[in-house]
């Protein structure tokens, strides 16, 4: 899901640069300055997932937890989601320093997706809250491929075939995104369900 | 403004520490294009691989000069591996190898005149190095002639090249070795850092 550098051409570059910015000064203004350590702890989850690595074919998928991310911090997950992805470029070598702009909107930008799609569906509760956990997981990477295979056949028309492989490969990852994130939401709903109370989270 | 309803801090934090302890201690797959590239006789082997043994299967390698110029292009084997033959350079010319793994991923891998063994200080090998490489020329008996000479060297040579392959391979595989332990702690140890400070800084603001 990172690209790398050097692939990308200049403009789709700046463009990606520029709308994380933007995503990221939304986001830190929707923190509640009550909650940044469970900002920061939420955005370690999400910069060890990626070292979680499912074999697919000849290949092999990690997993993203953007979805996760996103339900639960809404706009927060942007400054979230790309200070995890900084020090994976830094420490890990994943992606990198020009491309961490793009990166952010490709796994971010979902993330915010599917907390205004289906964040209404969570906090009906019941079978809806794990319907609603299910799909924000699988959709979030569906949006995240999409985006991804976008950026990548913007740049240079001969990735089309990479990027249909690409949607293909990752049917498993979003199943199983799908899956944890339910796990997740389901089991936080049972053992203290008013830590999924997302009733007072007051809209934009 | 979005007042979040946040997990409290003693659910989440055991949570997230037990996702992190989960996740950490297993092998730190991930997808970074490890490439590494050696020269073998007179081949270049490249290996790519996304870490941990898991190669590259069928990635597409570009290899270029340092002026830009394509040398040669191909798609690395089951083993993440392809050889070609290397090709003839000018002194002091640097050679770029690219891999792309598709979706984004990509790999670069340069290799220094003295990688490529084309280095114009090493092919003109001072007159006393000279004596030091072939101390037994004037003692030896055999007489060899220019061809025979010739010929020996690149036994030698063969046999060399053949011997510290497994060497470069073992070296290659370590380069691949992916997110060390280390690294994922301090990247964790960063980010409940920053968020501490943002919190302490947020909580003086709100005092004053």
């Amino acid at each position: 899901m990172h690209i790398s550098e050097g692939i990308l051409s200049l403009p789709i570059l700046a463009a990606g640069g520029t709308l994380a910015i933007i995503g990221t000064a939304i986001g830190l203004k929707h923190i509640d300055t009550d909650h940044i350590i469970e900002t920061s702890l939420l955005s370690s989850a999400f910069f060890v997932a990626s070292l979680a690595h499912i074999p697919v074919g000849p290949g092999s998928v990690h997993l993203v937890l953007n979805g996760l991310v996103g339900i639960i911090l809404g706009w927060a997950s942007v400054p979230a989601i790309a200070i995890a992805l900084f020090l994976q470029a830094l420490l890990f070598g994943f992606g990198g320093l020009t491309v961490l702009g793009v990166n952010t909107v490709i796994m971010a930008g979902p993330a915010v997706a599917v907390y205004y799609l289906f964040g209404p569906m969570i906090r009906k509760g019941g079978r809806s809250r794990a319907l609603g956990a299910f799909c924000a997981g699988m959709v979030a990477i569906l949006l995240s491929t999409c985006l991804l295979a976008l950026v990548l056949v913007g740049t240079d028309r001969s990735f089309l075939a990479t990027a249909r492989l690409l949607l293909a490969a990752q049917v498993p990852l979003m199943l199983l995104e799908g899956v944890i994130t339910m796990f997740v939401v389901s089991f936080l709903a049972r053992v203290q369900p008013e830590l999924l109370n997302f009733a007072d989270r007051v809209h934009p | 403004m979005n007042r979040c309803r946040f997990l409290p801090l003693d659910k989440l934090f055991p949570t997230i520490l037990l996702l992190c302890i989960f996740f950490a201690p297993a092998p730190a797959f991930a997808h970074h294009l490890y490439v590494f590239a050696y020269v073998s006789g007179g081949d270049i082997v490249v290996q790519a691989s996304f870490g941990h043994n898991r190669p590259d299967v069928g990635g597409e390698v570009s290899v270029k000069s340092g002026a830009g110029k394509l040398l040669f292009q191909g798609k690395t084997d089951g083993r993440g591996m392809l050889r070609f033959p290397r090709p003839q350079l000018p002194p002091n010319e640097t050679v770029k190898i690219t891999v792309s793994g598709g979706a984004g991923h990509q790999g670069v891998w340069t290799m220094t005149p003295a990688d490529l063994g084309n280095d114009s200080a090493a092919t003109e090998v001072p007159a006393e190095s000279k004596s030091a490489i072939q101390p037994a020329h004037h003692s030896s008996p055999p007489a060899l002639s220019e061809e025979e000479q010739k010929y020996l060297a690149r036994l030698v040579s063969d046999a060399v090249a053949r011997e510290i392959e497994p060497l470069k391979a073992m070296m290659a595989r370590q380069m691949d070795s992916g997110p060390s332990l280390r690294n994922i702690i301090g990247g964790i140890g960063w980010l409940v850092g920053i968020g501490g400070l943002a919190a302490a800084w947020a909580s003086r603001k709100k005092q004053r």
